[in-house]
């Protein structure tokens, strides 16, 4: 309740917007209207941040390194959508990282077993979907905070994963596993083809269908759509069990790539993918966010680490220019732009 | 006190015997007993404590009373929760609303009730139709606001619509408002008066929780009076004046020791109705 009341506080009471009839709308605000403002703020940046990279380094918008950026964002885009639809319906999944690297250990023990492709990859979305049932146990049967349960289990399954592995990393080689990693169809790398997949597969999910709206209604008001009869406990359960999933089907992708199953950087993905959530404009406060925008949040993140990679400036910046982004996003909601650009095009309107 | 005969004779909506409820030992209400007829406004009125809260809590399923009937259309019924009030055709519009400022009004009247197409998961919204058919409600009811309008942008008595609005999807047929208009400024509270009139107008009956005197006179048909927990009397408006609502929710033995700022309230009201 705390939560709606706070959204309440920082966007409504707008004089502009209290007019209920329809305006005549520029063909700019159209455009603005169709893209959303916070995108358009998000592909600016984007253009402005490889043109100066551009500047430092001439390989940038060759092909080859387009597509080690597309190879790179894979993983951490399937665990940013997740994390987006949890934030979406008022949630927060801290561990998804975490689980993914638990499922990644499993999956790469049930590799080196002999296990086939096929039961090596239902093993990695099982351990997923038990990590999100049990933080969805948390939050709905034990009432815990989602911050503070998916904290703990944060923690608790990359214990689990460096004690399950010993702390190493379990050797993969899988045939079916290679072939993904090393595979491109019309010039793309299967893995960006999967995660490309995965972003359309949600995008129509959330936009539409009725679980989808029942998602967005979940996080603007809990207690609007309780008294409507949505099944809080189903939806929430349902909410975590799906990221599980997708952290279950990161960790696969993780030893696609690297012939490995290691917890080693993996509790770094799940903060990664809030950061690429709330970039992407998702609101922490529920009710808002759009795929489109993750997405761009995500080739933002990918250029980045990447534009620090052919500067050559040291890896370490990037968790930096991380915090700064994450800064810039929570910082950039709270002002509340898109509101604001319309309030600014309406007074020009005015001035006119 | 006179009922008047087409309202006595037809099976009413809602049948309230001899209903009550007591917290511990403390008897919270107690005797109401009142027949609400479709197309008919009633006035829940009663100082602070005097089991107006109550009585709303019992008629929206929150706490079922302890004693005495409750029938609809002729049928006796209980309501364990608010679902069972809801689908009995009783719903209510809390004072704190409960939209999601997320989605659009017509999201929020189908809510949980989406016309979609499609199975399972796979549910698929039929977003114009919905739209249509939330135009046609709120047109119909005289409910003026756009469909596809923002909710973060409306005002208090639009949202109030749009809560309304899914009550009345929801084929409710008898509306408990509790104070609808307690937070609005006068223009927005005279628009909501019309929408009662208008649902009124409708068949739709309601119960109405209101501080207002004004209010009160200018849209019910009947008050129905509590006082420390018991019912002093279902009374026509009619045979009203607004001096007398003022002394029916205050007492009037204390009317007598506190007469001086209620008098200037009850001169204020547009109708004075005819002298007692």
């Amino acid at each position: 309740m705390s939560d709606d009341t706070m959204s309440d506080d920082t966007t409504s009471g707008k004089p502009h917007a209290s007019d209920s009839r329809p305006r005549p709308v520029s063909p700019l605000m159209r455009v603005v209207g169709f893209i959303g403002a916070q995108n358009l703020a998000l592909i600016g940046g984007l253009v402005v941040m490889l043109l100066v990279i551009r500047s430092l380094n001439q390989y940038v918008f060759l092909p080859t390194n387009l597509v080690d950026i597309g190879v790179a964002v894979a993983i951490i885009g399937i665990l940013s959508i997740a994390q987006m639809i949890v934030i979406v319906a008022g949630g927060l999944d801290i561990s998804i990282g975490s689980a993914a690297g638990l499922a990644s250990v499993l999956t790469a023990m049930a590799i080196a077993a002999g296990w086939p492709a096929a039961a090596a990859l239902l093993v990695a979305l099982a351990v997923g979907a038990a990590c999100g049932a049990f933080n969805g146990f948390l939050v709905n049967f034990l009432r815990i905070n989602a911050v503070i349960a998916t904290l703990a289990t944060f923690g608790g399954f990359s214990g689990l994963a460096l004690v399950i592995s010993g702390g190493r990393s379990i050797a993969a080689t899988n045939e079916v596993f290679r072939y993904v990693g090393v595979t491109r169809w019309f010039g793309l790398p299967l893995t960006l083809i999967l995660l490309i997949v995965v972003a359309i597969i949600a995008h129509i999910f959330l936009s539409y269908t009725v679980i989808g709206r029942r998602l967005y209604a979940l996080g603007s008001n809990p207690v609007a759509a309780r008294n409507s009869g949505i099944s809080l406990v189903k939806y929430r359960m349902g909410l975590y069990i799906m990221s599980g999933v997708a952290a279950g089907l990161a960790g696969a992708v993780i030893i696609t790539r690297t012939r490995l199953g290691t917890e080693a950087g993996s509790s770094d993905l799940g903060l990664t993918a809030i950061t690429a959530a709330l970039l992407g404009g998702a609101a922490l406060t529920g009710g808002r966010g759009t795929i489109v925008g993750v997405m761009l949040a995500v080739i933002i993140l990918g250029v980045l680490n990447n534009g620090l990679i052919l500067t050559g400036t040291p890896p370490f910046w990037s968790n930096v220019a991380l915090g700064v982004f994450l800064i810039i996003a929570v910082a950039g909601q709270e002002a509340d732009l898109p509101t604001r650009f319309r309030g600014w095009m309406a007074s020009r309107r005015r001035g006119k | 006190m006179a009922v008047s005969a087409a309202t006595d004779t037809a099976t009413p909506l809602l049948e309230l015997e001899g209903v009550g409820k007591h917290y511990g030992g403390v008897q919270a209400l107690e005797g109401v007993s009142v027949k609400i007829h479709p197309g008919t406004v009633t006035g829940l009125v009663g100082n602070n404590g005097a089991g107006k809260s109550t009585l709303v809590r019992i008629l929206s399923g929150v706490n079922p009373p302890d004693e005495g009937t409750i029938r609809w259309k002729g049928r006796p019924v209980q309501f364990r929760n608010p679902s069972d009030a809801r689908a009995t055709g009783i719903d209510t519009v809390f004072q704190e609303l409960a939209l999601a400022d997320d989605l659009d009004a017509a999201a929020n009247v189908f809510l949980n009730r989406e016309l979609a197409y499609g199975f399972g998961p796979f549910r698929f919204r039929r977003d114009r139709e919905m739209q249509r058919q939330a135009a046609a409600l709120f047109d119909r009811f005289g409910i003026n606001l756009p469909a596809a309008g923002n909710i973060r942008a409306m005002s208090g008595g639009q949202r109030q619509g749009v809560a309304i609005g899914r009550a009345l999807l929801g084929g409710s047929e008898l509306l408990l408002l509790d104070e609808p208009t307690a937070a609005l400024g006068v223009k927005e509270s005279r628009h909501i008066e019309q929408l009662m009139l208008s649902l009124r107008q409708e068949g739709i009956a309601i119960i109405l929780v209101s501080h207002s005197v004004d209010q009160l006179l200018n849209v019910c048909d009947r008050l129905l009076v509590l006082r420390r927990g018991q019912m002093i009397g279902v009374y026509e408006r009619r045979d009203l004046t607004a001096r007398d609502v003022v002394s029916l929710i205050i007492g009037a033995d204390e009317l007598e020791t506190d007469v001086s700022g209620l008098e200037a309230d009850a001169a204020h009201s547009p109708n004075p109705g005819p002298a007692a």
